[in-house]
């Protein structure tokens, strides 16, 4: 019967005997009762999201636009998108409406404006798809988490809750954009993520969950402690544990150099905490001076230590920069230096003139140390961390394989080359991520931003040099969800 | 249980009534029914595949020949070449009896087209690869198109799309 209405449907074509198109007609009708032609919404359940699961974020946000079953696909929290190149977040200035972001991938700028609760903000840096930022003013800045693609964003406690805070914002105020060193996060997902924060020049280690209303300061990583400074944070890929990478000095070795796990407890907050030893030369630490001289360089004075998670393989990234100091003078200093001597005099009016002399020649000393400071890149090294033995060790990887390492003071990541098309692997992206706000004189600009080759131990600076009152740069890896 | 592992056959009926044989060095990949395939042979059964058609169960056939036989690159040329609407049958059928490689070929080819839609969603040539319309009523699918034309590619546009629920 159906047969029949099929031959009559098609009686046009039927009429004008065109027997090759009449049989075809023949045919599909016979055989396609069970043949679901060409119902992508109508596949069973899985296979789309197998589909969807191998685009990148911006390919399901592009798709999300061509239809119904496309769009509530992409919204599904279960759909999870490939791996994906991180985007640059690119230097701005205090109280922006918009950012920029570059995406290696497509080698596009792209401007996404700030919807108004999130506008004439600063950021800070990011962790994952969230940028951390402030605005308001310094002596109580409003402090969140947003993410530019699903346009969410959640409240973090003041930043007056950490008792440090007001103290280092004291002496300047502008010093505030510069308090938090290092910010970190354990999920995409708003509902369930902790924030993580190394701050006061990484001496602090707090934490939080959005809508608490102080910030917990982990005591045990407190910087008063001689001999022990945080290095890194990093939560691991589980999303639980939060590995600090903690430098310790060679002579208190015997008693650090275990790792061990701890609960970082505040309130009904808790996060499990691995602690990580590291042990350093004194260098690492502080810097010691020759007084008078007008340039000089420590080699190996600066050198910055990142934590990254590859392949379940934890990996210590070492930046070893050289020290540059130079001593120079300008008119700010010489006015700065004629008020400090006015109040020197206001304290110590009963004091002789002698003694006055030598106060002044103490600050002058003291002013050396901070004239003009730029920390230059050398070389990196990226060693495995090994927890099999009673101590951790450090083995040197002369390679990371296919492996892009990515390093910012947000989060580092690592990524395979061959999941992308046109980049290789074995190298390093890496940003400035010096802290110079201690310091009286920026640098004028920086450029220790780049790419280095593992292979042949080669940097490119191939990336856009910063002004002191911009923002540093980031990496940011796009996600809608939270 | 059947000692010859030479050259057993087993049967299969397609969707549209086609008895086909096939190898057991092929039926073996079809992980929904290794596990049957002993009691099939024994009892000279015929299984019955009412989401596949004999074209397209030909080509799964021949792709697990191709594969186990020469490391698959012919298969894949093939593949790629494949209009939607084969390669919606061939993935209905891969899923169905779970071959697992034919599974991830086909999805990561169709991941492309997806793509290529995404990117040009109102060209109907590139839609029609797949043939997926757009169900968006009328007045947000004009919006979208107002959208996409005065703020360029992805930008603003897309994070509208996501956050404002305009398609909600």
């Amino acid at each position: 019967m159906a047969l029949i209405i099929q031959l009559y449907s098609n009686l046009g074509e039927y009429l004008s005997f065109r027997p090759k198109s009449f049989l075809k007609n023949v045919f599909s009708n016979t055989t396609e009762k069970q043949h679901y032609f060409g119902r992508w919404d109508e596949l069973p359940d899985g296979i789309m999201e197998n589909i969807f699961g191998r685009l990148n974020m911006i390919d399901l946000v592009h798709s999300s636009g061509v239809c119904k079953s496309w769009r509530s696909l992409v919204m599904q929290k279960q759909v999870r998108a490939a791996p994906q190149l991180p985007w640059l977040v690119l230097p701005h200035r205090q109280s922006c409406n918009s950012l920029s972001f570059y995406s290696m991938a497509e080698a596009t700028v792209y401007n996404i404006k700030l919807p108004k609760p999130a506008q004439g903000g600063w950021c800070f840096g990011c962790s994952k798809s969230w940028l951390m930022m402030a605005r308001g003013t310094e002596w109580e800045p409003e402090v969140y988490l947003f993410n530019p693609f699903s346009g969410f964003k959640l409240n973090l406690p003041s930043l007056t809750t950490i008792p440090y805070f007001r103290d280092y914002v004291a002496p300047d105020p502008d010093r505030f954009t510069s308090f938090v060193g290092k910010i970190i996060v354990s999920s995409t997902d708003s509902a369930e993520l902790i924030v993580a924060v190394l701050c006061f020049h990484y001496q602090v280690l707090v934490f939080c969950k959005p809508g608490d209303e102080e910030w917990r300061v982990w005591e045990g990583g407190n910087g008063d402690e001689e001999g022990v400074r945080c290095f890194d944070i990093m939560f691991c890929e589980d999303g639980g544990t939060l590995c600090v990478l903690v430098g310790v000095k060679t002579e208190m070795e015997g008693s650090f150099a275990r790792s061990y796990t701890t609960c970082m407890k505040s309130g009904n907050r808790e996060v499990m905490l691995k602690v990580i030893p590291f042990v350093v030369s004194r260098n690492d630490f502080f810097i010691y001076l020759e007084i008078g001289q007008e340039t000089w360089i420590v080699e190996d004075g600066g050198n910055i230590f990142s934590l990254v998670e590859s392949d379940g393989e934890l990996l210590v990234v070492v930046m070893f920069s050289d020290v540059h100091f130079t001593r120079f003078e300008d008119e700010e200093t010489e006015e700065e230096t004629d008020d400090e001597d006015d109040e020197t005099e206001d304290e110590t009016e009963e004091e002789t003139d002698e003694e006055e002399e030598e106060i002044e020649e103490e600050e002058d000393e003291e002013e050396v140390l901070f004239d003009f400071i730029y920390l230059k890149k050398r070389r990196f090294e990226v060693l495995k961390v090994d927890f099999s033995g009673v101590t951790v060790s450090f083995t040197r990887l002369r390679s990371v394989g296919d492996k892009m390492l990515f390093l910012s003071m947000g989060e580092s990541i690592s990524l395979s080359a061959s999941d992308f098309n046109g980049f290789s692997g074995n190298l390093i992206y890496f940003l400035q991520d010096i802290d110079y706000s201690c310091v009286d004189h920026d640098p004028m600009v920086y450029r220790e931003s780049g790419v280095f080759y593992l292979d042949d131990q080669r940097f490119v600076q191939s990336f856009p040099s910063t002004h002191p009152s911009q923002s540093l740069m980031c990496w940011l890896t796009p996600h809608i969800h939270g | 249980m059947s000692s010859s592992k030479k050259s057993r056959i087993v049967k299969f009926k397609t969707s549209d009534d086609k008895t086909f044989e096939v190898e057991e060095a092929v039926a073996v990949q079809f992980e929904t029914i290794k596990s049957m395939i002993d009691y099939v042979c024994a009892n000279d059964c015929t299984i019955p595949l009412p989401n596949v058609n004999a074209k397209t169960l030909a080509m799964v056939v021949e792709w697990c020949k191709k594969h186990a036989d020469e490391r698959d690159q012919l298969m894949e040329v093939d593949v790629d070449e494949a209009p939607g609407a084969v390669l919606y049958d061939l993935l209905v059928a891969a899923t169905y009896l779970r071959v697992e490689d034919l599974i991830h070929r086909v999805s990561q080819r169709v991941s492309k087209m997806v793509i290529e839609i995404g990117k040009l969603p109102e060209e109907e040539d590139v839609r029609k690869t797949i043939n997926i319309k757009s169900d968006f009523p009328p007045q947000v699918e004009e919006e979208l198109r107002k959208l996409r034309r005065t703020l360029g590619p992805l930008s603003d546009v897309l994070v509208l799309f996501v956050s404002s629920g305009l398609l909600e």
